[in-house]
């Protein structure tokens, strides 16, 4: 008998990795039932230990104990094994609908003007100008004299100027201001963006009376008309590509000298030529200058030790070539329509 | 500005194509484009003689003829009433095309075959001319091409001019660009001696600042006629009409020289004497326009012995205009001070081709040439005899030598040019260098550029000589100033952009609004400024709130078709205060009233969703959570709902307020939907002392959640229970937040039912449940004292 039990439980143990391996729960139950159920195989064969002789106790219980553990871990097995597939399996019969829309109440957006205002201001802070604004209204001094705009001077013809009535103030026509703002309060040297609304009276689809500009300056010992080209021709690389080019062209504005405008190889065709550049290949962007001499003056900073250069351009015309919106005031109808596609 | 090709060929030598010149002219600064480019435009049209004209069987106001244009007879179809046997005429053949895009193909008119058109001034693209065909010098030979017998193959630029540049608003001008761009010389004219004074007139110059010289001279025995072809083509391809042969010779020569010219009726100028004096205050004069103006004492005044006869630059008299039967003139070559003439065509609203070049700045030095060119081409065109001439002058305008320094030219510019190449720069336009010392020069600028006053002014011209393309760029290194950056732009946008992460589309609206928006609103308190809106008259103040705009924009949006509006704006308002002018940035917004819904999930659009977005944007924008405070009785916004406003507490400051709009404002503003809104001062709020945040330990112990429903009656605030509760137990009652809001048929009439949420901890000690009854018994007692609360059973 004791041999037998011995017997039995090496050929029990020899047979556990060949047992059939249960298909689903319920041949698994059946499985474990068999084996190590109350009535089991198991619990049959443990039963004959106690007629097993003393000195063969030590190896029959050890060969139980490992049947047990063996059959055990069989099932562990293939109870994982089961479940794994029973998730799967329903995993893959489900039918979900991923478009069903969103549910989160959704986010608004910011207007495509202060977008690029943005972006523009970002590139020329990460190029260490700093940040400077001023009033929207503004007195004649800081809007055209001390700008170099003469009093009765035709180039304040360039500016058609809204004016307040009940005091002696307008509303500025550019950034430029901030210029000798800025240049009254820090004096040189310093470099500033100036981001902000300006006003003129004009109204068509390219002209809004309130629009935006972006002007930047620099004064510092001996700056350079070269510098003023350096900083523009990176600004520009940094808003349209590494591939478009710049065009400098002798202009005036009185508050610089020498003076120019920018044009920038046109964004849509490349400067092969198209409608929007006017078949010219190129599109006039933005004024610049070095700062003249008078300007400075009127700020009490001597042209001879200090010298600087400044420019400015409009948003809309970034944002209108950018969008493709072709109606300056789509931008100031703030149609949800126009709004939401941002 | 206007200007031809050929015309500007005939004052300086070249061989630049027009697209050269134009792209040269551009790259000094005069931004040229072509306009009109009739090369090649009049390929198929010839001299025709009319053979002979007969009536069309078919209708009255158009006549059969036959014209020999060089080859076969042409039979042509011409509707001109002009059209006559005889005439020598142009003839567009078939297989023309015209400028005005017309293509000539043999075709039927009304029944009868047409080979060709005769043309009149119009189809040729030469004036707006077409009250009948045009017709030619009968020298000319049949079946020429009409471009050789006649200037007509020219471009015409349109030159984009800077104010600064008045010395280029004539051909001689920017003939003097080319000549720098090409290198070739000027073609100027010699100006014949003149003879010295004109009988029986003087001239009198009493405002010598606003007249520094003036000339008179007299041409005889004119015949008023139109001008010939050459010169009323280049006249109306330069936008100037045509008139007669004598107001044209002054007109032409103004686009030739830049310098305006007048002509006077020499009968209408009595007493003998031409007086340059100042207006009386209010002394009427009547221009050439036929308008009558009421003259003030700086409009400077072209006088006979008793009355004005032209107003000084900017535009003549009626009493003394050029009329059809005209023989003896005066013209006149005057400077006028810019500013002068600016003033007074300002105030009188007028701007002539004269007053624009005044205002410029016209050369002083260059009036007897315009003079003799136009007297010149009065005796040419018109039979004039040219008689004296007065040059009143009393003291020269100067252009003293401007010092010039090589160092600071190179340092300006970035570039290491030599002397001599400074010098040569400077030549080419006519500039004359005199070098001292190495490296300095004393500059002497002709006198048709008085825009030229200082050192940079020629460091400019070096530059403009040398091209900014040859220019290398360069990297400066951009100075920095500790104190300069406030920070707030960037707080700004910071703040924007959480409100459009909260659902708001930011609008962009302008500064000045319709004053009847802001009364829409009933806001009087603070005092507008009031602007000059030339473009939309009702837009006349600047908006001390930025709700009116919002709530115009939300209307326009409705009408659209639009339902739901939820848009902000972040932009300066404007007040008066005491006199000034203040200015501050508004972050303001509005919302429709409504329910959202997400898949079965409702989500209000109301009052308190709103202050929950408000509240969200203004704890992550400062750190400190904002309170929303009914304001006082009486200081309540009218355009709000009484009992749904509340002002904008943050850390003990009001920065704006929100609330419900009023019915009968939303009503006033066009907005047939429920609003809420808000504003408050961006300024205020992101100008708030930033208070170091200092972190809360996390609990080491946990603590007791514990819900609590009571009935109250149903006036009775949320918020004061809430305060109530923490009240009880500062230390230990950390949260207490309210989760459910019910009012129906499972609580009494006149009251609702509140659930909040508490969280009790002792930093100390483990709480016992114990122990959390006994916090939750002391917060019913004083509840039920306080707000007469019952526990919801």
């Amino acid at each position: 008998m004791a041999a037998n039990l011995i017997d039995s439980l090496l050929e029990l143990k020899v047979q556990v990795p060949s047992l059939p391996e249960p298909a689903d729960e319920k041949e698994l139950d059946a499985l474990r039932v068999k084996y190590l159920g109350k009535k089991g195989i198991v619990s049959l064969l443990s039963q004959g230990m106690p007629s097993v002789p003393k000195e063969q106790k030590p190896e029959a219980g050890k060969l139980l104990q490992e049947v047990r553990t063996g059959i055990e871990q069989m099932l562990e097995r293939a109870r994982v094994k089961i479940r794994r597939e029973k998730i799967q399996r329903e995993i893959e019969q489900e039918f979900f609908d991923i478009s069903l829309p969103g549910a989160n109440p959704g986010f608004g957006a910011r207007h495509p003007i202060s977008a690029v205002m943005e972006e523009i201001v970002d590139i020329f802070t990460g190029m260490g100008f700093q940040v400077e604004e001023g009033p929207e209204a503004e007195s004649d001094y800081y809007n055209f004299e001390g700008l170099n705009f003469p009093p009765e001077h035709p180039a304040r013809d360039m500016q058609d100027t809204f004016h307040l009535t009940e005091i002696e103030m307008l509303l500025r026509t550019h950034t430029s201001p901030v210029q000798v703002r800025a240049m009254e309060k820090y004096g040189p040297p310093l470099s500033v963006i100036a981001p902000g609304k300006v006003y003129r009276c004009d109204a068509d689809i390219t002209h809004s009376p309130m629009f935006h500009q972006i002007e930047g300056f620099t004064i510092d010992k001996k700056v350079t008309m070269g510098d003023l080209k350096g900083t523009l021709q990176t600004f520009i690389r940094r808003l349209y590509g590494a591939d478009t080019k710049i065009r400098l062209r002798p202009s005036f504005f009185p508050f610089v000298e020498p003076g120019a405008e920018m044009d920038v190889s046109c964004v849509i065709c490349g400067g092969k030529g198209c409608r929007v550049c006017k078949h010219t290949g190129w599109l006039e962007i933005l004024g610049a200058g070095m700062i003249h001499p008078n300007v400075m003056k009127s700020s009490n900073i001597d042209p001879e030790v200090w010298s600087g250069f400044a420019f400015g351009m409009g948003i809309e015309r970034v944002a209108m070539l950018k969008y493709g919106v072709d109606d300056i005031r789509l931008f100031f109808e703030n149609d949800m329509r126009f709004l939401r596609q941002f | 500005m206007k200007i031809s090709y050929i015309w500007l060929g005939e004052w300086v030598e070249h061989k630049l194509s027009p697209e050269e010149m134009a792209a040269g002219l551009t790259s000094l600064g005069l931004e040229t484009s072509i306009a009109e480019d009739r090369r090649g435009a009049y390929a198929n049209v010839v001299v025709g003689k009319v053979l002979t004209v007969g009536p069309h069987p078919n209708a009255d106001s158009i006549r059969l003829t036959t014209v020999n244009a060089g080859g076969e007879t042409l039979s042509i179809v011409c509707g001109a009433p002009n059209v006559a046997a005889g005439q020598t005429v142009a003839v567009a053949l078939v297989g023309a095309s015209l400028p005005n895009g017309m293509k000539i193909e043999e075709r039927k008119i009304r029944g009868e075959a047409s080979f060709g058109m005769i043309c009149s001034e119009t189809e040729l693209g030469i004036s707006s001319d077409s009250s009948g065909i045009m017709v030619l010098d009968s020298s000319l030979v049949a079946g020429t091409k009409l471009s050789a017998c006649m200037e007509l193959e020219d471009v015409i630029f349109e030159v984009d001019l800077t104010p600064n540049r008045g010395d280029c608003l004539g051909v001689l001008g920017v003939a003097r660009e080319v000549a720098a761009v090409s290198g070739g010389k000027l073609k100027m004219p010699s100006v014949a001696p003149a003879q010295e004074g004109i009988n029986g007139l003087s001239i009198k110059i009493e405002n010598v600042k606003g007249c520094p010289r003036y000339t008179a001279r007299e041409i005889f025995g004119v015949k008023i006629t139109p001008s010939p072809f050459k010169i009323r083509r280049r006249l109306a391809a330069c936008g100037v009409r045509p008139i007669n042969n004598v107001v044209d010779a002054t007109n032409y020569v103004m686009l030739e020289t830049g310098q305006p010219l007048h002509a006077f009726d020499r009968r209408d100028i009595a007493g003998g004497i031409i007086t340059v004096r100042n207006a009386a205050q209010g002394e009427s004069f009547t221009t050439l326009d036929g308008k009558t103006h009421a003259l003030e004492d700086f409009n400077l005044l072209i006088a006979d012995a008793s009355r004005g006869v032209a107003l000084a630059g900017v535009m003549g008299g009626q009493n003394s205009e050029i009329k059809d039967d005209t023989a003896d003139i005066i013209l006149e070559a005057a400077y006028f001070d810019p500013v002068c003439v600016r003033r007074t065509a300002k105030r009188l609203g007028v701007s002539t081709e004269s007053s624009y070049r005044f205002e410029r700045g016209v050369d002083a030095e260059g009036l007897p040439l315009a003079s003799f060119l136009a007297a010149r081409m009065m005796a040419q065109f018109a039979g004039g005899i040219v008689g004296g001439y007065l040059d009143v002058y009393p003291q020269k305008i100067e252009h003293p030598p401007i010092a010039l320094r090589a160092r600071r030219t190179n340092d300006m510019l970035g570039l290491e040019l030599s002397d001599r190449e400074m010098a040569g720069y400077l030549g080419k336009l006519g500039i004359e260098c005199e070098s001292g010392s190495a490296g300095l020069f004393a500059v002497k600028t002709p006198s048709h550029r008085h825009d030229i006053k200082s050192e940079i002014d020629l460091v400019e011209e070096i530059s403009r000589l040398h091209g900014l393309a040859n220019v290398p760029p360069t990297a400066p290194k951009l100075a920095q100033h500790a104190s300069l950056e406030n920070g707030k732009y960037a707080k700004r946008r910071a703040l924007n952009n959480l409100f459009a992460a909260a659902g708001f589309y930011e609008a962009v609206n302008f500064s000045f609004i319709n004053p009847a928006w802001r009364r829409a609103l009933g806001m009087e308190d603070k005092k507008p400024a009031k602007m000059e809106n030339r473009i939309n008259a009702e837009l006349s103040e600047l908006r001390t709130s930025l709700l009116p705009g919002l709530l115009q924009t939300a209307s326009f949006n409705l009408r659209q078709g639009e339902e739901r509006v939820t848009v902000y704006e972040t932009g300066t308002t404007f007040r008066m205060r005491s006199g000034e002018l203040h200015e501050e940035f508004h972050t303001a917004g509005v919302m429709t009233c409504g329910e959202e819904e997400i898949l079965g999930v409702k989500l209000p659009r109301d009052f308190h969703r709103l202050k929950g977005v408000l509240s969200n944007v203004i704890k992550a924008t400062t750190g400190v959570s904002p309170e929303f405070v009914l304001p006082a009785q009486g200081a309540e916004h009218k355009f709000l709902y009484d009992h749904r406003q509340a002002e904008i507490m943050v850390g003990g400051l009001c920065i704006g307020l929100m609330g419900q709009i009023h019915p009968l404002a939303l009503e006033a503003s066009d907005v047939d939907t429920d609003m809420v809104c808000f504003e408050f001062s961006a300024d205020a709020l992101l100008g708030l002392p930033t208070r170091g945040l200092r972190v809360t330990p996390i609990p080491r112990l946990p603590g007791i959640k514990r819900d609590l429903a009571l009935i109250v009656d149903e006036r009775v605030e949320a918020g004061a229970l809430v305060k109530t509760i923490l009240e009880t137990d500062p230390v230990r009652i950390r949260h207490c937040a309210l989760f459910d809001l019910y009012q129906g048929v499972q609580v009494p009439e006149g009251k609702k039912s509140l659930a909040f949420r508490l969280f009790f901890l002792d930093t100390e000690k483990n709480l016992t449940d114990g122990a959390g009854d006994e916090i939750m018994a002391e917060v019913l007692a004083r509840v039920k004292e306080k707000h007469s609360a019952v526990i919801r059973g």
